[in-house]
């Protein structure tokens, strides 16, 4: 992807770069919104990582000035401010997802694909569902999953943390994306209620013999391992 | 709570007391000083009576008597006698009020000498004084008089007197009046407003004073001005705070940045342990930063709401979904008791921090049995509750553990939290013009409570102090 950074802060902008070019992606960065402002209406970005409070102009003008020009790239703010309604002025000025510092790389990543898909109207996966292990058959509308011989039937959050894994496998995927795709939930619940549900979704679906699928790496997240070559 | 003018009634008692007092000694006094001085001008007038007459009686005889007494004025009650030695009358005249009279025998009175005589009058009740004197050919001079006209005066005069109580009354009610509209108007308003300022967790609140004395406006604005310095004080140490807490993100995220690299690129499991823990640890410091800055922005009615109506019902069977694996995981049944519904036009990732809250101490001190989560709909509000099997709350804890930073005392080392978590119920719970608060249950265990106004439009205005006067 074609990306561009507006960060103000020198350290913070330097591991984004990093981070996003190690992944792979064409970053170019600035620390202002009025360079910011220039930089988006010049080329067509994939998208665009927007920090909110930055000297001259703030990441929600620069926003609003690019969609009143037209500009439709993907807007991810990044900010320090956390309130749900910065989120929303966030959103209502044009931003498409929000993450509130400090943040998680693997989310940023979560996100940014996520945003990146849905933006470009690609189905997360081909149209017959995601890749299944082996011996997985999934039942949508009575939301059982065959595993083998042995059918089990999950509740609906369970059913959603699933989807969200399958349509993730091999990615990390950070407790506070999880807790806003599946719960709806922006703040800390505090209790470990993420992995509370990991450690049921696990109980239910996981082989007796064998790696779980669900992986824990801990301080990242989750992975979701489809263990086919296994 | 004070009685709504129990210094004005006791005032208002003291000035009458003091009025009644002053009256009836008047009253007393004044009986007692005319009685005594009627007393002693009735004597005079018979004295000097009895000395005119008996002047002409010597020198003109009882026929000059007669004509002076008859040319005179006389009052009613007036009587006057003269017999010779052997007892005939030669004169008498008795005024009409007095005919029962029945001159009493008595020995005659030597030349000059003069004798007196009472005695009360039965119909009216009037005392009666006589005195006689005698000449040197034998004949008495008797002259009476009753004091009918001396008890009108004393009652002239004691009709006067409660007039002049009942006029001390009327003019007593002015400085009752003033004391009530000036002193204690002014002091109940500052009853109240001390106790919104201890009671809520805002220093707006001032001291009004439209009509007081003026030390008390001088009390007001003095105390005003403090509170002053104290509000711009603790909103200058507010600001700082807040300040703080947004500028220490950024550092926090560099920090996850570098760690986060060290976790993707560092293969050593120690090393990876660590920087785990490190992220934990920045992830914890993050929370408390944001809940620093919730409970301040609740404290200050300035946290920004994003409002949605939506069914406290779906609410709460969605916060209990998320807790149900972590309650399963510990032990603990969760169960969700909802008999009726409301609406309530709230902010919805708010309200369920608050209830996640409330849950996560649930979770954390009770060792074993259920949490309840119960909606107590009533007509204008609903009612969260959530109720645990735990250790319930110690009679010092109830207004302890809303305070910032406060553990009760079930809280262990083993409980993770800082003691934000309450405040921030709170904060929520005001913001949205509600209430929260606890209590032990009957059976054991605590009961946490949010309550929520269902009324949309519910813009409650503090209610004004009740007038003492009109």
């Amino acid at each position: 992807m074609t990306l561009l950074l507006a960060e103000d802060d020198p350290e913070l902008s330097r591991q984004l770069v990093a981070v996003l070019r190690t992944a792979n992606h064409a970053v170019t960065a600035c620390t202002s919104g009025t360079q910011a402002l220039s930089l988006a209406t010049n080329r067509d970005w994939d998208a665009i990582l927007m920090d909110v409070s930055m000297p001259g102009m703030d990441g929600f003008e620069v926003v609003k000035r690019m969609r009143a020009g037209g500009l439709m790239s993907p807007v991810i703010f990044l900010t320090a401010r956390a309130e749900v309604a910065d989120r929303v002025h966030g959103l209502e000025v044009g931003g498409d997802d929000y993450l509130t510092k400090p943040f998680a790389m693997a989310e940023l990543m979560a996100r940014l694909s996520a945003l990146h898909r849905r933006f470009k109207r690609m189905p997360a996966a081909a149209a017959s569902g995601p890749a299944l292990p082996k011996g997985w058959r999934l039942d949508a509308v009575k939301r059982l999953v065959q595993v083998n011989d042995k059918t089990v039937d999950l509740q609906p959050r369970e059913w959603s943390l699933l989807d969200v894994f399958l349509n993730n496998e091999g990615k990390v995927l950070t407790k506070s994306y999880l807790l806003d795709e599946v719960w709806n939930v922006r703040f800390d619940p505090g209790t470990n209620v993420v992995d509370a549900a990991v450690f049921r979704l696990r109980r239910k679906l996981d082989p007796e013999d064998g790696p779980s699928h669900i992986e824990t790496r801990r301080g990242e997240g989750y992975v979701f391992h489809r263990h086919d070559q296994a | 709570m004070i009685k709504p003018s129990s210094s004005l009634w006791r005032v208002m008692g003291m000035v009458l007391g003091i009025i009644v007092c002053a009256v009836s000694l008047m009253w007393l006094l004044t009986s007692w000083v005319l009685g005594r001085s009627l007393g002693g001008i009735s004597h005079a007038v018979i004295l000097d009576d009895l000395g005119e007459y008996a002047v002409l009686y010597e020198k003109a005889g009882i026929d000059r008597i007669r004509k002076l007494y008859h040319a005179g004025l006389h009052e009613h009650d007036h009587m006057l006698k003269v017999q010779d030695q052997d007892g005939h009358i030669l004169l008498e005249v008795v005024s009409p009020e007095l005919k029962s009279f029945v001159w009493p025998q008595l020995p005659p009175m030597a030349d000059g000498q003069i004798g007196w005589y009472s005695t009360e009058m039965p119909e009216t009740g009037a005392t009666l004084l006589i005195g006689r004197r005698g000449f040197a050919d034998g004949v008495q001079l008797w002259f009476g008089r009753t004091d009918v006209e001396d008890i009108a005066i004393l009652r002239d005069v004691r009709q006067q007197l409660l007039l002049v109580a009942l006029l001390t009354l009327l003019v007593a009610a002015f400085p009752v009046i003033w004391f009530g509209r000036l002193v204690l108007n002014p002091v109940r308003s500052f009853i109240h407003s001390a106790r919104v300022l201890t009671d809520g967790d805002q220093l707006t609140e001032r001291l009004q004073v439209t009509e007081g004395i003026p030390e008390i406006r001088e009390f007001a604005s003095t105390l005003n001005l403090s509170l002053d310095r104290v509000q711009s004080l603790t909103e200058e140490l507010e600001a700082a705070n807040d300040q703080l807490a947004h500028e220490l993100r950024t550092p926090l995220a560099r920090i996850r940045g570098n760690i986060d690299a060290v976790l993707a690129n560092y293969g050593e499991p120690l090393g990876r342990e660590a920087a785990a823990q490190a992220i934990e640890e920045i992830e914890r410091s993050t929370g408390l930063i944001q809940s620093i800055l919730s409970v301040r922005a609740g404290d200050a009615r300035s946290m920004r709401l994003h409002l949605e109506t939506l069914s406290l019902k779906d609410m709460l069977t969605d916060i209990c979904e998320l807790f149900t694996a972590a309650a399963e995981q510990r032990g603990l049944e969760l169960e969700l008791l909802i008999t009726g519904d409301a609406t309530v036009l709230v902010d919805r990732q708010r309200v369920q921090q608050a209830v996640s809250n409330l849950l996560d101490n649930a979770l954390a001190y009770t060792p074993s049995g259920t949490i309840t989560v119960l909606l107590d709909v009533e007509p204008d509000s609903a009612t969260i509750h959530v109720l645990d099997t735990g250790p319930g709350i110690s009679p010092t804890d109830p207004q302890r553990i809303w305070r910032r930073f406060m553990r009760g005392s079930a809280a262990s080392a083993s409980a993770p939290g800082i003691g934000l978590g309450l405040s921030l119920v709170k904060a929520v719970a005001h913001v949205h013009r509600g209430e929260a608060g606890v209590q032990n249950r009957p059976e054991g265990g605590a009961d946490f409570w949010i309550k929520l106004p269902t009324g949309l439009n519910g813009d409650a205005t503090p209610s004004p102090v009740p007038a003492l006067l009109p």
